[in-house]
């Protein structure tokens, strides 16, 4: 759900909550990349916790045409059922044809291989609570995406992350994200 | 930049919006800076609004653009011109309409 907070007026109404999922949003997605523009969006769900949580305010852009990097967190629509998906890119296959690897921080199981036509964007900057997260979108997306993709990041949040007391968790999560 | 329209004026969907109709509801996302803001920038027009904003690529001037929806809606032809002037002098407001020229 999106919510406008902008001034409402006659004809103009900028206010409640308009349902924006679907294809619906990957079109909308396209028609803003296609003009060159940035995208600023809520994120909803927890499969890229603890890198892009839930309530997140992300800014999609454009894929370089040099090519995608792996471990960037990229948007793309999910051949199944044409709906947005934000997941860690953590491979490329290159034979019998480019497919794009993708997974949840927060997901065990890779997403089906995506073709070049699904991909529609990176995650420029990710926000919470009114700042700017750097970590996880810089350099070390490489060895996030390593991490994640044998499963090691999912076994150190949900195993790992279990046996560490929870005050210890929480300095953790403030010292790598704020 | 153009402050005031008039009934002479041709007024088009600025470049710098998305425009789509999602689940019955017309709404228009403009873009500010090369960013478009899904969270905290994004309108929904009412069936008055979406019907003139659907008029506006024509390239016709507002006033037959106001003819126009007179005929369709069966409307008084003022009340729509005014309505027509109302909705474009907030879209302009809101750079989401660029007025193209003026005879």
């Amino acid at each position: 759900m999106l919510k406008a907070r902008a001034e409402s007026s006659r004809f103009v109404q900028a206010g409640g909550a308009i349902a924006l999922d679907g294809e619906a949003c990957v079109d909308v997605i396209r028609s803003a990349l296609a003009k060159n523009a940035d995208l600023r969006l809520l994120v909803r769900g927890f499969s890229m916790t603890p890198f892009i949580q839930d309530g997140d305010i992300i800014t999609l852009s454009s894929l370089p045409a040099s090519g995608i990097g792996i471990g960037r967190a990229v948007a793309f629509s999910r051949p199944s059922d044409k709906r947005l998906v934000i997941h860690r890119l953590v491979g490329i296959l290159r034979k019998p044809a480019v497919k794009y690897i993708t997974k949840g921080d927060n997901v065990y199981r890779q997403d089906i291989p995506v073709s070049r036509s699904d991909m529609l964007a990176f995650v420029l900057r990710v926000e919470r609570g009114g700042r700017i997260l750097s970590f996880g979108t810089g350099p070390e997306r490489r060895v996030i995406a390593f991490l994640s993709k044998w499963n090691i990041l999912w076994a150190l949040t949900y195993a790992g992350g279990r046996m560490i007391p929870r005050a210890i968790r929480q300095k953790m999560k403030q010292w790598l994200f704020f | 930049m153009k402050s005031v329209i008039s009934l002479n004026d041709i007024c088009k969907p600025s470049d710098n919006v998305v425009a789509r109709e999602v689940s019955g509801e017309f709404i228009i996302i403009p873009i500010a800076s090369g960013v478009g803001d899904l969270e905290d920038e994004i309108f929904s027009l009412n069936e008055t609004g979406k019907s003139i904003w659907t008029k506006l690529s024509s390239g016709k001037k507002m006033k037959d653009v106001a003819l126009a929806l007179s005929k369709e809606f069966d409307a008084p032809l003022d009340k729509i011109e005014k309505d027509c002037l109302g909705l474009m002098q907030e879209l302009l407001k809101r750079k989401m309409v660029v007025v193209k020229s003026k005879s």
